[in-house]
């Protein structure tokens, strides 16, 4: 069968309808009945709360319930647990998962702003508004801890009244014997980074409805989240029940970027609403909230050094990382772990040690951000090799290229255990090549003679490259049903959770490959439980690869059902008969066919009453099959930008954004592409703009779109892009993902091009993001710049 | 204080006679009594655009916008875009470039492209990037958006030609 | 506040007149506001830093939506024109070019379709973008009020941060500017983060009226936004090039007495050096953009 629809710029599915206005998302639902929940939300970023006084609010005409923790079920007193696991040989430094993770309201103790401390139910949101507002908390305000480094003094403020530090586990990547490798290095260069925290921001809040089923205790809920079924496993457990009496399902999301992948407060909050007054709840979260109480990710501090030999070859690096978790651990230690073993990249090393230290503060909780935590990463090991090239008076791309794993190694095993125990071994991919078809894109050769052209003019550009390995296709698995109806068209149900990457769309088209059927003629159903009982979600940039593999194989194993009924009614061996357009043909003979349809029926034993099936074949023409990855399938690309400086004002102009990507073979380019240059914007924000900011009391200072500055029409450009396609070994389809390569490259880029271009002032950038008010401080301490400033 | 006030909304054509009260916005109005929750909310302080309506053609946050002050005026929602089922050239350009991926800020965007074609049916690259300067989107990066509102434009001037 | 909170409660009457609005005004002038463009007001309210018991819209006063020119030159314009009236208007682009692309670099198409001018001076927010301009051009205002009505000149306008000098019961209904030579020519150059739709860091204005030997500066007036606590004239900066030539040293010293005016403070959003900065830089590119332009008009240009 050839591959007909997969690798096609197939247009979207999925458009027509959200183009005019039919789109579903959780604050589009109807339901008898409805009503409307509003949070009470802790002011102070520490505070130990004394009383919460809610007779006023519970007197307010059209308020149903006024909820604190002691309102709630039993079950659902306790902590909300932890959604990763945390590896046996992380060293924790709490006494147990409740101290560093979150009651659904309030116990004693907030920890943020925004943390949840009551809830109140109401008629509308108007009235629920109104209600919260009478609700009195007594608080006494306590210090805060607001800065990650500041945090782990002696004699630091505690970010919980109950940890005897902030210091709350530490873990260690190490392979070698790097302090002999740094001990005979001709070349020994350090950096000291910072990358600041940002938030997702997609344009679609959060949001939950639920409703129970009083005659059988069913509890449905609606949710904008990306892993249906991790929540109703967490909402069973909050609410006392198993797991088959919640079904979660995902209706249209307007955007994840991560956060969404865990279940939060309000979510089993509202469900304890909706089971307790047995009447549909629902809550939206709206734009503030997102900003205070939606987890957030990128605090972190590097000091890092790497060692060379006399011919620039990477020897060895080693050095520390401080994460600041904000006030819990909601996803465990997934981010900082991921960064760090993301900082190793593409290159050769042979020694390598990093210590992470992951510290608590009086902020946001951190879970994941498009790219979690490997934007970090990639940013400490490129800004490594931009100094290393810049101090050896070497061309940075020439030192990368020199350092590079080549594909005749592959798959090749960096040396480093990963979260789980299982040590990361790199697929497939060509590193050189990837590099070397985005300087050609850029016109990396011929930039200097401009560079030097423009700075006669007084113009400052500069070019920056950034090359990244990103580990994509997260296990344990992914399911899916293929199911041929009556009609003869064909349904799709997948584990997956699509938050607008066109999922529908790409699984139809692995789909529509196997079983010869037209596009038109697939329905793809995600994001329920109820519809397939496994799952794992949509995070980690794993559907294509975890969900389209089970897509193929459901497929194939139903197409081995029609053929084997068709070799039946066609009277013909498998081998001469071909399928398309929901029939099964005779090759050479245009009349003899069978639709699916008609096969349907023949699968049912007929359509009446009183026919026989064979035993050994299961009745209907459908299949649900897991796809168990051993492994992850890793991705990689080359990002490659131009900017100008403006020195008078700091303002950063992106001339150019060149990234070649490898995510293995490309279900669908149209959709690939969009995740590039979507992805890549958002790492235009990470570099340029986005700034969560926190006050010293830890109050945040950044909670509007007018204060948090997302990238704008203005300030993204158009990303060229170079497809490279080194199929995956690790699953079925050969795809790896494609969802955040876009982004994980883009800050270390733009900050090295940004750095090239004021080589006249030699400074040195180490963090993101790099306003202009910062890069007009960093090149007023240049001696340079006084003289030639406009 | 006055709680109910009638007013008479002219939305896509159609006449709808309410009684609200005075402090709510024509996106609520949409959305919770005419149902028409194509318009979307994200941040209310007309920051994003996603509430984007078309008042007598020219785009407005319809989170700023009294529902009374919207009176005697003709009001396009997403809703009122395609004609007939039949999708606006600018919506089958959305769709053909990758344009959309969530769709939440898709209505709004659409919505603003329309009234910049109206006014200047052949724009440049810059100035549709600025006329979209109001609209956050966080999945597309924007280029395929700029690239379907070129798309569209050249698509109608050719349909004028032969009309 | 830790949620965006839907509008507070409030009665609503839309005015059709200036007389109706002036009535409604002084009946209860400190427990009503008067809603143009709504941009601010309205997030203002969201916020609760404002719940104005009673909200007059102006939307139907359509006696304050309108561009004159007058008989001696110069021009006015109703408190309800919109920034999108003032980008798109062919006497304000031709006669007061600067009005014209400041607002152009204010918000989006959607903010820029709705906000009043008249909302943008009343607002007195030191990082409005309009004052300094205006200030440039040697604007007033007309304000009315039960006893009657009275021109003020802008510059006087904001005696402190975030007040105006209109009484409670006084409205704002126009905004008159003088006529302007043909040697003369403004330019405003604000600086912010992102490359539009948020918040004026710094913002300078330079309006200059050239000698007729088109070679020295009869006078020149600069403005800045967000330099001090209200939008501020910078008197000395504007002096000193008075009779002199355009010359890269007389700029310098041009900007340096504006760093030298201005009180710009610190915030998480920009510190204060980093402001002052941008006054030297941005007086410097308005000033000499402002000057070409005179001299490309001059030469045969638009005017």
């Amino acid at each position: 069968m050839g591959a007909k629809e997969i690798g096609a710029r197939v247009k979207r599915r999925e458009d027509a309808a959200l183009l005019v206005g039919r789109g579903s998302y959780v604050g589009d639902l109807r339901l008898a009945g409805m009503l409307d929940a509003a949070f009470v939300r802790s002011p102070h970023a520490h505070a130990l709360v004394r009383s919460i006084r809610a007779e006023a609010a519970r007197r307010l005409p059209g308020v149903h319930a006024v909820l604190t923790l002691a309102d709630l079920p039993a079950s659902m007193q306790v902590p909300i647990p932890m959604a990763s696991v945390i590896p046996a040989a992380v060293e924790k430094l709490y006494a147990s998962e409740a101290e560093v993770t979150q009651y659904c309201l309030a116990r004693d103790e907030v920890c943020y702003v925004g943390q949840t401390v009551a809830v109140v139910v109401a008629d509308d949101r108007y009235v629920a508004e109104d209600a919260a507002e009478l609700v009195e908390v007594e608080y006494d305000v306590l210090d805060s801890a607001s800065d990650p480094q500041g945090a782990l003094g002696n004699g630091a403020v505690l970010s919980h009244v109950r940890l005897p530090s902030n210091l709350a586990c530490r873990l260690r990547l190490a392979k070698g014997d790097v302090d002999a490798a740094f001990q005979r290095a001709a070349h020994v260069f350090r950096e000291s980074l910072h990358t600041h925290r940002g938030s997702a921001s997609p344009m679609e809040g959060r949001g939950v409805a639920a409703a129970l089923d009083t005659a059988t205790g069913t509890l449905t809920v609606w949710s904008s989240a990306q892993t249906p079924h991790n929540n109703q496993r967490v909402l069973a457990e909050l609410m006392g029940g198993s797991l088959e009496m919640v079904r979660v399902i995902v209706p249209d999301v307007g955007g994840g970027f991560g956060p969404k992948a865990i279940c939060y407060a309000e979510e089993a909050v509202v469900a304890a609403c909706a089971a307790v007054l047995a009447r549909p709840v629902r809550w939206l979260e709206d734009r503030r909230e997102h900003f205070i109480a939606t987890t957030q990710e990128r605090d972190q501090y590097w000091e890092v050094e790497i060692a060379l030999d006399r011919d620039a070859r990477i020897l060895g690096v080693r050095g520390r990382m401080l994460h600041d978790n904000g006030a819990y651990l909601p996803l465990g230690l997934i981010t900082p772990h991921t960064g760090a073993a993301t900082m190793h990249g593409p290159y050769e090393i042979a020694n390598f040690h990093l210590d992470v230290s992951v510290v608590l503060t009086n902020k946001v909780p951190v879970s994941v951000v498009r790219g979690a935590g490997r934007p970090e990463g990639v940013f400490a090991m490129e800004r490594l090799m931009d100094r290393a090239a810049r101090s050896l008076g070497m061309d940075p791309a020439d030192l990368r290229r020199r350092n590079l794993i080549r594909p005749e190694q592959m798959p090749y095993s960096i040396g480093l255990v990963y979260r789980h125990g299982e040590t990361v071994t790199y697929d497939s991919g060509d590193y050189p090549a990837s590099q070397a078809k985005a300087l050609e894109l850029a016109g990396y050769d011929a930039f200097a003679s401009r560079q030097a052209d423009a700075l006669r003019a007084g113009r400052y550009i500069g070019i920056g490259v950034a090359n990244f390995v990103e580990g994509t296709g997260l296990g344990p698995f992914e399911g899916a049903t293929v199911r041929v109806l009556p009609s003869g068209k064909v349904h799709v149900i997948a584990g997956c959770c699509p938050q607008g990457q066109g999922h529908k769309t790409a699984l139809a088209q692995v789909c529509a490959d196997q079983l010869g059927v037209r596009l038109d003629d697939i329905t793809v159903v995600t994001g329920d439980t109820g519809a397939i009982p496994m799952g794992v979600g949509t995070i980690a940039s794993r559907s294509g690869a975890n969900a389209g593999s089970a897509v193929l194989l459901a497929g194939a194993e139903v197409r081995k059902r029609i053929l084997r009924l068709a070799c039946k009614n066609l009277e013909a061996r498998e081998d001469d008969l071909e399928l398309s357009e929901g029939r099964v043909h005779l090759k050479g003979d245009p009349a003899a066919s069978v639709s699916f349809s008609e096969l349907y029926r023949a699968a049912l034993g007929g359509a009446r009453l009183g026919g026989w099936l064979s035993p050994e074949i299961p009745p209907g023409l459908e299949a649900t099959t897991y796809f168990t990855p051993r492994q992850s399938a890793f991705c990689n690309g080359t990002h490659v930008t131009e900017v100008e400086v403006d020195i008078g004002t700091g303002r950063i102009r992106i001339e150019r954004y060149v990234v070649v990507h490898d995510c293995g073979r490309v279900i669908n380019p149209l959709i690939v592409e969009g995740q590039v240059q979507g992805g890549v914007a958002h790492g235009v924000g990470n570099a340029l703009l986005e700034f969560m900011g926190y006050d010293d009391d830890a109050q945040p200072l950044t909670a509007t779109f007018l204060d948090y500055l997302l990238p704008n029409a203005a300030c993204v450009p158009r990303v060229e892009i170079g497809h490279l396609e080194s199929p995956s070994p690790i699953n079925p389809l050969g795809v790896k993902g494609a969802g955040e390569g876009g982004t994980i490259g883009a800050p270390a880029a733009i900050i090295a091009a940004i750095e090239n271009a004021l080589k006249p002032f030699d400074i040195a950038i180490s963090e993101f993001p790099l306003t202009p008010r910062r890069l007009i401080e960093l090149l007023s301490r240049s001696a340079k710049w006084g003289a030639l400033a406009p | 204080m006055k709680q109910l006030l009638p007013i008479s909304l002219n939305v896509n054509g159609d006449s709808y006679d309410i009684a609200i009260p005075p402090w709510r916005t024509l996106l609520e109005v949409l959305r919770e009594n005419l149902g028409l929750t194509g318009t979307k909310k994200s941040c209310l302080e007309g920051q994003c655009g996603a509430c984007t309506v078309l008042l007598d053609g020219k785009p407005v946050n319809s989170c700023l916008l009294l529902a009374v002050e919207a009176q005697g005026k003709e009001i396009t929602t997403i809703e009122g875009l395609a004609r007939d089922g039949v999708l606006h050239p600018l919506q089958k350009a959305f769709v053909e470039h990758g344009a959309i991926q969530c769709g939440f800020c898709s209505p709004g965007m659409a919505l603003a492209a329309k009234a910049l074609l109206d006014r200047n049916p052949n724009p440049s690259e810059d100035e549709v990037r600025h006329a979209i300067v109001g609209h956050l989107c966080r999945c597309t990066g924007y280029f395929q958006i700029i690239e379907a509102i070129r798309d569209a434009a050249a698509e109608m001037a050719r349909k004028d030609v032969q009309a | 506040m830790t949620y965006l909170r839907r509008l507070p409660k409030f009665e609503y009457v839309g005015a059709r007149s200036v007389r109706e609005v002036s009535d409604l005004l002084a009946r209860r002038p400190d427990e009503t506001r008067l809603l143009a463009g709504g941009t601010d007001l309205i997030l203002q309210m969201r916020r609760r830093e404002v719940a104005p018991r009673y909200l007059v819209g102006l939307k139907g006063v359509s006696e304050l939506a309108f561009v004159r020119q007058q008989e001696d030159g110069g021009m006015t314009m109703g408190a309800l024109t919109t920034f999108q009236d003032i980008e798109t208007s062919p006497l304000i682009r031709e006669k007061y070019g600067i009005l014209s692309q400041t607002a152009s670099q204010i918000g989006g198409v959607e903010i820029r379709g709705v906000a009043t001018i008249g909302g943008n001076l009343m607002g007195a927010q030191p990082c409005s973008d309009f004052p300094a301009p205006l200030i440039t051009l040697g604007a007033k205002v007309k304000l009315v009020g039960k006893d009657g009505e009275r021109l003020v000149a802008l510059e006087d306008f904001f005696p402190e941060y975030g007040r105006t000098v209109a009484a409670p019961d006084e409205i704002l209904t126009e905004i008159l500017l003088p006529a302007t030579s043909k040697l003369s020519g403004g330019c405003y150059l604000k600086f912010h983060d992102r490359h539009a739709m948020d918040m004026t860091i710094t913002g300078a204005a330079a309006f200059v009226t050239l000698n007729d030997d088109r070679q020295t500066c009869s006078e020149l007036k600069i403005a800045l936004s967000s330099s001090a606590p209200v939008p501020k004239r910078v008197k000395k900066a504007g002096a000193f090039l008075q009779g002199k030539k355009l010359t890269e040293d007389a700029l310098e010293e041009t900007a340096a007495l504006a760093c030298q005016e201005a009180e710009p403070r610190s915030s998480w959003r920009a510190r204060r050096e980093f402001r002052l900065e941008l006054i030297r830089g941005l007086t410097k590119r308005a000033v000499r953009q402002a000057w070409e332009e005179v001299m490309a008009t001059a030469n045969g240009g638009r005017k």
